[in-house]
């Protein structure tokens, strides 16, 4: 039912190119496809019956299946990937209206779906891996979606290269874990959780995961990725780059919690990169001008807090992290189409350009408000109860509270900053400096906003009666013994709200003196973070590329005369390597009653090789000698009764020749390379490969082998086969396959020369 | 090299070369024989004949009648073994049955047969598509 469901998704990214000629309607039809998945899994409904797990085998020796596992956590980003990608379509239909390409847009945004619904609803951590992978690589076809500009591409390749290096360092996480369980199913990891946690090796395996999820969720120093990667289009920033993908690291720790949640590091690393991230993010976003790289780096800040609060692992902050969760993902989705709607109807996204937006945009100005009244945790939006339950998590942690309360609340200052100054700047300052004229949105890109804010605000007024069911089964998944926990607008007045207000009141003191405060950070912001992490990422990169072009300069030389003297000697080192180890136990040689014929033959062909040798010889005598050994060996055959191959050899021989006739001309004149020490050179390297393949040959030859291949041959090809001619039922029936692969090589092989002779001019 | 008495012996040998191929191709699964061989004698006589009659024309005619041989053949082989895959067995797995003609009798025929023949008209078309590309390039006479 779940892989139906999943395959169903990975099909339906054709679906766009079938509705290409619907230009109007196209996200609207598009997303019918999240509708209905949405319809399908709520009927599975694993709040009230329990977790559901599904079974197929795909390779079971090696522990690869594709099983399906979903509990709460994974209802609840199902739920969310799901719902998001509704409004995500609907927006995308007016925001894409006028680009070209737009199928292939909407394609890749279904293949996301598609991978991010099959990351989260994996048991198998193999097919997690591999859906993870799906995520980065149609993460990088968004993101590239201008794929003429160059900061895209760059931007782009940036993503995909730190996300795919995460995603290395969780499989090799993975398989080490896997060894140690004998299995890769989630369920028998978590069931197993002391033996892993006591193994030598899991502190290494938790690293490399926690680097993982790290990339993918632009944990600091990782974190500039994302804010980059704003370059897509607006409706994949409000999606994968806020709602999803960035979610799927965190999802990957809550996965993981029940497992490496009492261990030091875990308790250590994630609330302290946590933190940074939190707080860092946080004040990047005050200095920003870009609407979309303010909501960027917001969208950062608050993935650390999450990361803080999932490294803290007690029941409280394990339920503020999902409720922050749920609360970034509706009101950060809505802030990045309002973004998208700012850009398309001004012009710009620049907040010094904006301003008074106010008249020509009521309603915009209206959701944008209360959704920004959200993100800065007043009252009574959602906002309000994530970041109550973030200071209630903090509080209670045993040793370092003054410490991770320092940063939510420094964090949250500035998050309440940049709320109000951004709110200001674009809707309610007078002066402006519009590229054009505002105008309305149109009702398929303010849907989204509008119902995300809606939700905003009933979650926000009515916990209980909405998703009190749906957190408690996501929290009982992290915590089976979890005690049950209300939501609650009103908590009573106590020492949480009391930071709460405060935080409220010190960032609407920075905002009354912003002509001071932000000014300031700016250059605070200029003098001390001197250190661009995306050039300084860009700068190894070059750096790693000029390295590789050093090292093939060497190796990838293009002498061939170089190649095949390497190939020589490498070849002749192993093989005399193994003569040398088998000397001895060589058996009583055996010979066959040689006969005459065979012995002409011999001379010939040795006579002839060494006839071939001169230098002074050209290159047609060369071929001409070359082509004889060639009949000489086919009389070999013929001699032993292989027809076919005698047959064969004659035909490739000729054929050869006339190839080698056309080439010549082409070819340059003859120079020769080679000095007096180079000549000794290559003569003892002839040497000893030479008497090293004549020691194997004259052994394989003396000394049958006990059981041989061509047995088999010779007695199934009659009855099985239906062919008294063995040479050629192997080539089409027995190896079928190998002459199938050399047909498609010589198939290509002649694409390959076509291209060479035809386009060289051009 | 446009001389008569080439150019006579030219028109022989490319038929008999293209009959021996076949007769080849078909014998090959009890005597020896087969696609390969075939395809190289199916080949070889193309050729002789492209370069008894040389003309610009011949040579860009034969090149777009052989090009498309080459993905024929690929399809006829991968096309034997998704046959047998589809006949309930794995992937290349030969099927073989009875084929009745009237007047001939009975014929035992199985997907090897088709494969045999995949591969050479491959062989074919790419041999002749390499000799004539080159030729082409030489300005050959």
């Amino acid at each position: 039912m779940i892989l139906t469901a999943i395959l169903f998704a990975i099909l339906a990214s054709c679906l766009p190119f079938l509705f290409m000629k619907a230009k109007r309607t196209q996200g609207w039809l598009v997303a019918i496809v999240p509708a209905l998945l949405l319809f399908g899994f709520l009927s599975l409904d694993t709040v009230n019956q329990g977790n559901i797990v599904e079974q197929n085998n795909w390779l079971p020796l090696l522990g690869l299946n594709i099983n399906f596992y979903i509990d709460g956590l994974s209802s609840l980003f199902i739920y969310l990937i799901l719902g998001m990608g509704i409004f995500v379509f609907a927006y995308a239909n007016g925001y894409m209206k006028s680009y070209p390409g737009k199928s292939r847009f909407y394609s890749f945004l279904l293949l996301f779906m598609a991978a991010m619904l099959g990351l989260v609803s994996a048991g198998n951590m193999i097919l997690l891996f591999i859906f993870w992978e799906l995520t980065s690589v149609s993460s990088f076809m968004l993101i590239s979606f201008f794929h003429d500009k160059e900061g895209a591409r760059k931007a782009a390749l940036q993503a995909l290269l730190i996300t795919s290096i995460g995603g290395l360092s969780i499989l090799g996480g993975f398989i080490i874990i896997g060894s140690i369980v004998g299995s890769y199913e989630i369920q028998d990891w978590i069931a197993q959780a002391s033996l892993i946690t006591s193994s030598k090796y899991s502190t290494a395996a938790l690293i490399l995961i926690i680097l993982g999820a790290f990339t993918k969720s632009a944990q600091f120093p990782f974190h500039f990725w994302l804010p980059n990667a704003m370059v897509a289009p607006t409706p994949v920033s409000a999606y994968l780059h806020s709602a999803t993908m960035v979610k799927a690291g965190v999802f990957l720790l809550m996965r993981l919690g029940p497992i490496f949640g009492p261990t030091d590091i875990w308790q250590f690393v994630l609330p302290l990169f946590g933190s940074i991230t939190f707080l860092l993010g946080a004040f990047f976003a005050v200095v920003q001008s870009d609407l979309k790289r303010i909501f960027a780096y917001t969208t950062v800040s608050s993935l650390g807090a999450l990361v803080m609060l999932i490294g803290i692992d007690t029941d409280l902050s394990i339920r503020a992290a999902l409720m922050f969760l749920l609360v970034h993902s509706l009101y950060k989705g809505a802030l990045f189409m309002l973004a998208g709607i700012i850009d398309k109807r001004v012009g710009t996204r620049d907040i010094y350009l904006l301003g008074g937006l106010r008249k020509p945009m009521p309603i915009v100005t209206t959701i944008t408000t209360l959704v920004l009244t959200s993100m800065a945790g007043v009252p009574p939006l959602i906002g309000f109860l994530g970041k109550e339950m973030i200071y209630e998590a903090s509080i209670q942690v045993p040793v370092v509270a003054p410490y991770l309360i320092t940063f939510s609340i420094l964090g949250n200052i500035f998050m309440v900053l940049t709320s109000l100054y951004v709110g200001y700047m674009v809707f309610f300052r007078k002066e402006h400096h519009w590229p054009k004229q505002p105008q309305r949105a149109g009702i398929s890109m303010a849907f989204g906003p509008l119902l995300l804010a809606s939700a905003s605000l009933l979650f926000g007024v009515l916990p209980q009666a909405s998703i009190q069911p749906y957190l408690q089964s996501a929290i009982e998944a992290i915590k089976p013994e979890h005690v049950e926990l209300k939501i609650k607008l009103w908590h009573g007045f106590n020492k949480v709200l009391l930071l709460s207000i405060a935080t409220v009141f010190m960032g609407s003191l920075l905002f009354m003196f912003r002509r001071i405060t932000v000014p300031f950070f700016v250059t605070f912001y200029k003098k001390v973070f001197t250190i661009h992490f995306s050039d300084r990422f860009f700068s190894i990169i070059d750096r790693f590329m000029r390295m590789n072009q050093r090292k093939a300069d060497v190796v990838q030389h293009g002498y061939q005369r170089r190649y095949l003297s390497t190939i020589f000697l490498f070849a002749s080192i192993l093989l005399w390597y193994i003569i040398v180890q088998t000397w001895g136990s060589r058996s009583a040689v055996q010979y066959d009653s040689l006969s005459w014929v065979l012995a002409v033959i011999c001379l010939i062909i040795v006579g002839l090789s060494f006839m071939s040798l001169p230098a002074r010889l050209g290159r047609v005598s060369v071929i001409t000698i070359i082509g004889g050994i060639g009949y000489s060996v086919a009389a070999i055959y013929l001699f032993y009764g292989a027809i076919d191959l005698a047959i064969t050899q004659i035909l490739v021989d000729s054929l050869t020749v006339i190839l080698l006739v056309l080439v010549l001309p082409k070819l340059p004149r003859l120079v020769a390379f080679t000095n007096a020490r180079g000549v000794v050179r290559d003569m003892v390297l002839a040497t000893v490969f030479g008497s090293a393949m004549g020691i194997i040959a004259y052994t394989s030859a003396t000394n049958p082998a006990a059981n041989k291949i061509s047995d088999f041959f010779e007695e199934f090809s009659l009855s099985i086969a239906h062919g008294k001619n063995i040479v050629n039922v192997i080539l089409v029936d027995f190896r079928g396959i190998d002459t199938l692969g050399e047909i498609t090589v010589l198939v290509l092989a002649s694409l390959g020369i076509y291209t060479l002779l035809k386009f060289k001019q051009s | 090299m446009n001389t008569t008495l080439l150019q006579l012996a030219a028109r022989a040998i490319r038929i008999m070369m293209l009959v021996i191929s076949v007769f080849v191709l078909l014998r090959g699964h009890n005597q020896p024989g087969g696609g390969f061989i075939g395809g190289l004698l199916a080949g070889g006589g193309i050729v002789i004949y492209v370069i008894a009659f040389h003309t610009h024309q011949l040579l860009s005619k034969t090149l777009r009648a052989m090009a498309p041989l080459r993905v024929i053949g690929l399809v006829l082989a991968l096309g034997s073994g998704v046959l047998g895959m589809v006949l309930g067995k794995s992937f290349l797995h030969a099927q073989w049955f009875n084929l009745n003609i009237p007047l001939l009798g009975t014929l035992h025929m199985g997907t090897p047969l088709l494969f045999d023949i995949g591969v050479y008209l491959a062989v074919t078309g790419v041999m002749v598509m390499v000799i004539l590309l080159l030729m082409e390039d030489r300005k050959w006479n």
